[in-house]
């Protein structure tokens, strides 16, 4: 089991600990539930340092990019980041990545489970001038809540023009340090990419020592992003799943619909044109009883016609909300078997809650 | 009143010489995390010893609350389903989940007493 570079930052907060993706994590401080609502009411600091950060150098940068995600390169300038996904052969996705252009390189955060399949998937498909380099013990800490931009203003005021989506390099105790406005929770916040333990361990203390910061963990992280419709690698995408199916088609720009140029295009552009086998659909029970992973969903002759991928109570409405693929055409009436109990679902549109991002 | 614990860190407490009331530990509350759903069994439901009585969800997972030993469910907590939180809270008074009409009342004795059970979670 690998352990956080910040380890023994958390240690002295005595959280709850739990294995993901092959790391020790904190799991929650004070509770998931508190957590999660200090996270929309205030701000929370989440060390994420389980992701990879791969950087993509030399002049055939671009035409990786356009080889293997169906991003348009060409549209993605210094200082912006865009959210993507490696596509497979055949359509399925390999990783969903979040890709920074820098003055000097191009930034890949991957996914800490997807860290060598990434590794070898680009290995195999790399062609021309590019090197793809996986960084070791590397540190991400995202900032999220509505009151993030009242701790950038006190810490580094040089920060707060960004807008969602836009990143820049921003010195703390001499190292860099890549800071965006970003994250996974659908409120604003902000998140540090950095590479030294050292610095980054004084930036955790400082960002805590703010009234508004309470740490939290892996188990608000989840419930957080669920609400916000943001999907989660392992459980609502795979190697099987095409991002059409996955409700991520907004990844394939302009360029690439017209001109396809990416591993997978074959299968992805005719799911776009002629739809999908089987659909992600965001589902509503109306009670308290969560709905978990891998729940079957059935119709009205009790005929089982998908899963749910990710479900859980949902602190902020009360409610209980899930994502499950079903196969197309989706019926009118969908249940959760949970326990031989036939929970009516009721479909809906995401995000579950509002996103509150800085644009 | 004697209070006994199982290893499935349930505590049961007699509350007269035929009936007791269960619960989970602080133990386990702590270890579910927060606790966001209850099923109860029907009054009146007979169960044997380690049949799955009550489920309880927290945020992380679904967990079984199993019968400490062979009853009746005489009474349920109905307070839990509105405020599940509270066994959270007080799980070994408010958040009680049933009482059970024993089968054989002498059972009790079987299970851990309060040091027992400290060992067991300590260990």
């Amino acid at each position: 089991m690998l352990t956080l570079p910040l380890a023994d930052c958390h240690d002295a907060l005595n959280p709850k600990w739990a294995p993901f993706a092959g790391y020790t994590m904190p799991l929650s401080y004070a509770g998931t539930l508190t957590e999660h609502l200090h996270t929309r009411t205030h701000a929370s600091l989440f060390d994420v340092s389980h992701m990879g950060q791969a950087v993509l150098n030399g002049p055939d940068t671009d035409a990786l990019l356009r080889s293997l995600t169906p991003m348009d390169p060409a549209t993605l300038k210094t200082g912006m980041m865009r959210y993507t996904v490696l596509a497979n052969t055949h359509g399925g996705i390999v990783d969903d990545i979040m890709v920074l252009r820098r003055e000097k390189d191009t930034l890949i955060i991957v996914n800490a489970g997807n860290k060598a399949k990434v590794c070898d998937h680009i290995a195999k498909h790399r062609q021309g001038d590019v090197t793809f380099t996986l960084l070791d013990n590397t540190i991400i800490l995202a900032l999220q809540g509505p009151q993030s931009k009242t701790v950038i203003a006190s810490l580094f005021p040089e920060a707060l023009d960004l807008s969602f989506l836009t990143h820049r390099t921003i010195l703390w105790q001499g190292c860099e340090i890549t800071l965006s406005r970003s994250g996974y929770t659908g409120e604003d916040g902000f998140e540090f990419y950095g590479t030294d333990a050292k610095a980054a361990r004084s930036l955790f203390q400082a960002l805590l020592n703010h009234d508004a910061v309470k740490p939290a963990g892996l188990g608000a992280r989840d419930t957080l992003r669920l609400e916000a419709g943001l999907s989660l690698y392992g459980l609502d995408l795979s190697d099987d799943t095409s991002p059409v199916e996955a409700g991520l088609s907004f990844v394939i720009q302009k360029a690439q619909r017209e001109n396809p140029t990416f591993l997978g295009h074959e299968t992805i552009v005719s799911h776009l044109k002629n739809g999908t086998p089987k659909t992600l659909v965001p589902l509503v029970f109306q009670g308290r009883q969560p709905i978990r992973h891998d729940t079957p969903v059935v119709d009205d002759a009790d005929h089982v016609v998908g899963a749910v991928t990710s479900g859980a109570f949902s602190p902020t409405r009360g409610d209980v909300v899930a994502l499950a693929y079903i196969t197309n055409p989706v019926p009118e009436h969908l249940f959760a078997m949970v326990r031989g109990q036939k929970l009516p679902l009721m479909r809906t549109n995401l995000p579950f809650v509002p996103h509150r991002y800085h644009r | 009143m004697t209070r006994r614990y199982t290893k499935d860190h349930e505590w049961i407490e007699s509350l007269s010489p035929t009936t007791a009331r269960v619960g989970i530990t602080h133990h386990a509350q702590d270890l579910l995390g927060d606790i966001v759903f209850v099923e109860l069994p029907a009054v009146g439901k007979a169960f044997q010893t380690g049949a799955e009585a009550a489920v309880v969800e927290s945020v992380k997972a679904a967990s079984e609350v199993y019968m400490p030993l062979s009853g009746t469910i005489a009474a349920i907590n109905e307070a839990l389903i509105a405020a599940p939180d509270t066994i959270n809270r007080d799980p070994e008074g408010e958040g009680w989940f049933f009482d059970i009409t024993l089968e054989n009342p002498s059972d009790l004795d079987s299970l851990m007493s309060q040091d027992q059970y400290q060992t067991l979670i300590q260990g």
